[in-house]
């Protein structure tokens, strides 16, 4: 991409884009409704 | 050196916009909250602008260009590669506790936050207080550097004349105004600072044919200045990888002075843009890179005169290339990036000193218009001390601001991250990990000179991304082998039975 090697692009583009996927994708999902956060905890005990 | 007076004239219009601004948020100013949070009351353009201006800082701006010129895209992959999911990830990880925690105890500064997580403990107040200090002294001495570079090669003043007078307008527009300045000023200062960079990132890329032109020509003068990582010297594979991974991506934002800026968003709607506002603004900022490299490949075509010392690429640039009112502007941006991030650090270590070690810590009662009084003094001290560094700076004070990150995010990175993911934390486990932050990643990284060694395994960069493996790694084990505690932090949660009752003194704001 953009005449650089493979790696380099995607470090140096790839990280930015998928930063911006990301952060599209939590805009999009983001509460503002609920004062609590997910914790390890939670996530553990789901699928124990 | 003549300097011109259009230069003068935008760069003295400039510093008169960040006083006013100071000025004015000095007269806002009526509490400690006012001060070190902006009474959490901000939206998220400024939230936005003020982390990122924050983060981006004067000897950033010189040494991405300089890095771009010197290196190619080695240091771009290391130390951004993955900073932007890093700092992404720290949105999403830490914004909304932050901002739940700021409406409902009084926490103001990073030590704060770890005390209410880790059952008040005064061990993890008083260490995360001294890396916070020991943390914004460096940052403040390399601010300071980069403040006497301008002044002395643009203006040609003396290296002390430089100082004070870049020390004394951060002093003026700060010392009232607190945090809230700081971002209300770093709103500026990013502004011009990001259409500076990119206009000239596009001006310069566009004068050697483009994107793809620049990476083929660099290739052609060195294969390894579009390589990821270079075979040997400081930016070998592990240095690279190693350091993007953990600083970068897992421990971005341990670093207080995007942490804290947290505290002061206004409710948690403000929270759903700001990651995607900040990826572009940090992106901009960072543009300086493209503009380092460009400068190489024309000064390899004899174009441009080469320079001696990589950082001098931005301030030949813009002494060969632009009209002086043009010169004054950029010379303005470059100011820009110094004091945004220095205000912030400012703030902080008073912050640290007073009411995290002196009043929290040891116990010393301070009223709020003491506390906010001594802050004052202890920030105004500390800028002293570190100008007074900057003055006779070590050889290797560079070096620290390449390693000063990682210590930070060593140092406080995983007791913030697990501390708000994790219930299972504890405060023993915390201590642990602040002592093996420091100890490794910020101490064993500073004293260790050996950045451009050929030991790559040894240098800074390297021991201050392990500080952050070994502080994680601390917290979880001593955590797990200790008894477990609950934590005032999750008290709010529905599932979560209350703690004990709130301490005189520290009734919730909501």
């Amino acid at each position: 991409m953009f005449g650089l090697p493979t790696v380099t692009a995607l470090f140096v583009f790839g990280g930015f884009l998928l930063a911006v996927v990301l952060s599209i994708v939590f805009a999009m999902r983001f509460s503002a409704d609920s004062e609590e956060w997910v914790t390890l905890d939670d996530l553990f005990h789901r699928r124990s | 050196m003549v300097v011109s007076p259009w230069t003068i004239v935008a760069v003295v219009l400039y510093m008169a916009i960040v006083i006013a601004i100071g000025l004015w948020s000095a007269r806002r100013v009526k509490s400690m909250r006012d001060y070190l949070v902006a009474g959490d009351g901000l939206g998220r353009w400024v939230v936005s602008f003020g982390i990122v201006g924050a983060i981006v800082s004067g000897a950033g701006i010189l040494g991405n260009a300089g890095s771009g010129y010197g290196t190619g895209y080695a240091l771009y992959v290391m130390t951004m590669g993955l900073s932007f999911l890093g700092l992404t990830l720290a949105y999403f990880l830490l914004a909304k506790p932050m901002t739940v925690l700021a409406k409902k105890h009084p926490v103001y500064t990073l030590p704060d936050v770890l005390a209410l997580r880790y059952d008040n403990s005064r061990s993890v107040r008083i260490l995360s207080g001294l890396a916070v200090v020991l943390g914004c002294l460096i940052y403040l001495v390399v601010q300071f550097v980069a403040m006497a570079y301008v002044g002395t090669t643009i203006f040609g003043w003396s290296q002390g004349l430089s100082l004070f007078v870049g020390g004394a307008i951060v002093v003026i527009y700060c010392i009232g105004g607190g945090i809230l300045a700081a971002m209300w000023t770093n709103f500026f200062q990013l502004l011009v600072l990001s259409v500076f960079v990119v206009a000239m990132a596009v001006y310069m890329v566009s004068e050697v044919g483009g994107l793809s032109e620049l990476n083929q020509r660099l290739a052609s003068i060195d294969p390894e200045l579009v390589a990821p990582w270079h075979a040997s010297g400081a930016f070998v594979w592990q240095n690279v990888l190693v350091y993007a991974f953990f600083v970068g991506l897992l421990a971005y934002a341990g670093v207080p002075h995007i942490s804290t800026k947290f505290l002061t968003i206004k409710n948690l709607e403000v929270i759903r843009w700001i990651p995607l506002i900040s990826c572009f603004l940090y992106l901009f900022a960072v543009a300086a890179t493209w503009v380092g490299m460009a400068y190489r490949v024309q000064a390899e075509q004899g174009s441009v005169p080469a320079v001696d010392e990589a950082d001098a690429v931005l301030p030949t640039l813009l002494l060969e290339a632009f009209s002086p009112f043009l010169v004054g502007i950029m010379v303005a941006a470059v100011l820009a990036a110094v004091m945004s991030t220095t205000d912030s650090f400012m703030v902080l270590s008073g912050a640290a000193l007073v009411r995290d070690i002196t009043k929290n810590g040891m116990g010393v009662g301070l009223t709020d218009r003491q506390e906010m009084f001594w802050s004052r003094a202890a920030s105004l001290v500390m800028m002293v001390i570190a100008g007074f560094i900057a003055l006779n700076p070590p050889e290797f004070v560079l070096s620290l601001m390449a390693v000063a990150w990682g210590a930070l995010a060593a140092m406080l990175g995983p007791v913030l991250y697990l501390g708000v993911r994790w219930k299972r934390a504890t405060s023993q486990g915390a201590v642990a990990a602040l002592v093996v932050g420091i100890a490794i990643g910020g101490v064993l990284a500073m004293l260790n000179q050996t950045v451009f060694a050929d030991a790559p395994v040894f240098s800074p960069w390297n021991i201050a991304a392990i500080g952050v493996a070994a502080s994680y790694l601390a917290l979880i084990v001593v955590s797990l082998l200790t008894k477990p505690q609950r934590s005032r932090m999750f008290e709010h949660f529905t599932a979560e039975p209350p703690v004990r009752p709130e301490p005189v003194g520290s009734a919730g704001r909501t």
